[in-house]
């Protein structure tokens, strides 16, 4: 008996366990994979947020070979006599306003924007409406999670500041400029003189009778109408920081400049922050402010990242610090656990301190 | 635009970061938060004389009821940190303690 066998070809397919085997494995790489993956396109940003801020200092060194000054924090008609009809009675900030950013454009290719500016007018005069909403790449920095499109300027109470016609939206700017340790902001109108710290090693206090003139108040290179030179900066240019990161996640700064009655408000909350005055639009400082001292009668200082997360303060979110740009066009990479005193030296043009390393 | 998504990721991030084994601070009353804040100063400082003043106050206001027992606890801890020489161990629990204040 002859018996016909046809012969099947084996089709087999994968087991239920061998497609789970492969699929841990392909998830246990991806796990390893992403980490690496996400810390290789913030380094993209991290490089990109540098350059934008060396492009900053260059264009300070060039508008200082120009101007023979630095470029002012913001322009205020503050002490104007009769007073500017805008002049805020608090602050006494005044139009028109542009603030540090502003006066750069002619040094960061954006000639023609800053050509189409009437400088001896407010920023928020309606002419400006649609240029001062041009987004500036310059001023952005990828690594900040917060939003990119223009924001409207607020009052004390968060709603649009009344100034004109219309509100006044502004385009942002990631990066602000530093106001030193010692500032008045708000409080530059109501009183004529303030308590400061005199230095920042003794703590010894002293007051200062400013009427409402921020350069005898503020030891930073920028702030309301400065005029630094670079001969002023006496602790070495390489000793001080100019620029500085913020993110929009914190809160809301522009290239702009700064209208007299806006506060800046904080996008998350701390026990400590809240609304702080029009300056911050586009300034920061590092505290000591005012000689205020904390609980236990320390000098408060708040570097870059800390987590009092003030409007005022530097803010990066780069894991574990930020980048600082230095009065000689070089950037720093400044750790979330900086010195306290070298920061607030380094905050400062003329603490006289010794070089140390930020 | 990835905006949105970076941010949720940063959140699940920093989540995952802060969860495992952390302590996890929890809200402290205003007093406490000043003087995590003063003992950051302290630390970042590696001030001993002010450590040892700071922990006075500290035990002072939890005589007084100012400070609760959990908020005193995690100060306390801090300090043990520090008066070992831990500085930056000590530092570090200053800032979580902070940032778990934070609300977005």
């Amino acid at each position: 008996m002859y018996e016909f066998y046809v012969s099947r070809p084996k089709v087999r397919g994968f087991t239920l366990i061998e497609l789970l085997v492969v699929i841990s494995i392909l998830g246990v790489l991806v796990a390893l994979l992403l980490p690496a993956v996400q810390a290789a396109r913030e380094a993209a940003r991290r490089m990109q947020c540098v350059n934008n801020l060396k492009q900053l200092g260059l264009a300070m060194q060039m508008y200082e070979g120009s101007q023979k000054r630095l470029p002012p924090g913001y322009v205020s008609h503050s002490r104007f006599s009769p007073a500017p009809a805008d002049r805020d009675p608090t602050s006494w900030d005044a139009s028109p306003g542009w603030g540090w950013g502003a006066h750069l454009l002619d040094y960061i290719e954006a000639s023609n924007l800053s050509n189409a500016l009437d400088r001896a007018e407010p920023f928020w005069a309606t002419k400006h409406t649609s240029l001062i909403r041009t987004s500036i790449p310059t001023f952005i920095c990828p690594s900040s999670s917060g939003a990119l499109e223009p924001f409207v300027i607020a009052d004390e109470a968060g709603s649009p500041l009344a100034l004109g016609s219309s509100q006044i939206e502004v385009a942002r700017s990631h990066y602000v400029a530093n106001h030193g340790q010692e500032s008045c902001w708000g409080d530059c109108g109501g009183s004529a003189s303030q308590v400061v710290f005199a230095d920042i090693y003794s703590q010894a206090k002293q007051t200062i009778t400013h009427d409402r003139d921020v350069s005898l108040i503020a030891d930073g290179p920028f702030y309301r109408n400065s005029k630094t030179r670079l001969q002023e900066v006496t602790d070495g240019l390489s000793n001080t920081i100019f620029l500085g990161e913020h993110s929009s996640f914190l809160s809301e700064k522009t290239w702009v400049g700064v209208a007299p009655g806006a506060f800046t408000h904080p996008l998350f909350s701390s026990p400590e922050n809240g609304p702080d005055t029009a300056a911050t639009l586009v300034l920061v400082h590092a505290g000591p402010s005012g000689g205020e001292e904390d609980v236990n009668g320390l000098p408060i200082i708040h570097p870059l990242n800390f987590p009092t997360y003030h409007v005022g303060q530097m803010f990066s979110e780069h894991p574990g610090g930020g980048n600082v740009g230095l009065g000689d066009g070089s950037t720093r990479f400044v750790t979330n656990d900086v010195d306290l005193i070298i920061w607030a030296e380094y905050s400062s043009i003329a603490e006289e301190e010794p070089s140390r390393e930020l | 635009m990835p905006k949105p998504k970076q941010r949720a990721a940063r959140r699940l991030l920093i989540v995952l970061l802060v969860l495992p084994g952390c302590g996890a601070y929890d809200k402290v009353g205003l007093l406490a938060y000043e003087q995590v804040k003063s003992l950051y100063t302290v630390c970042n400082q590696k001030n001993a004389e002010q450590l040892e003043r700071a922990a006075e106050k500290i035990a002072e206001a939890h005589e007084v009821g100012k400070l609760s027992s959990q908020e005193v606890e995690w100060l306390e801890a801090i300090i043990a940190d520090a008066r070992s020489g831990q500085w930056k161990v000590a530092a570090t629990k200053c800032r979580r303690l902070m940032e778990a204040q934070v609300e977005h």
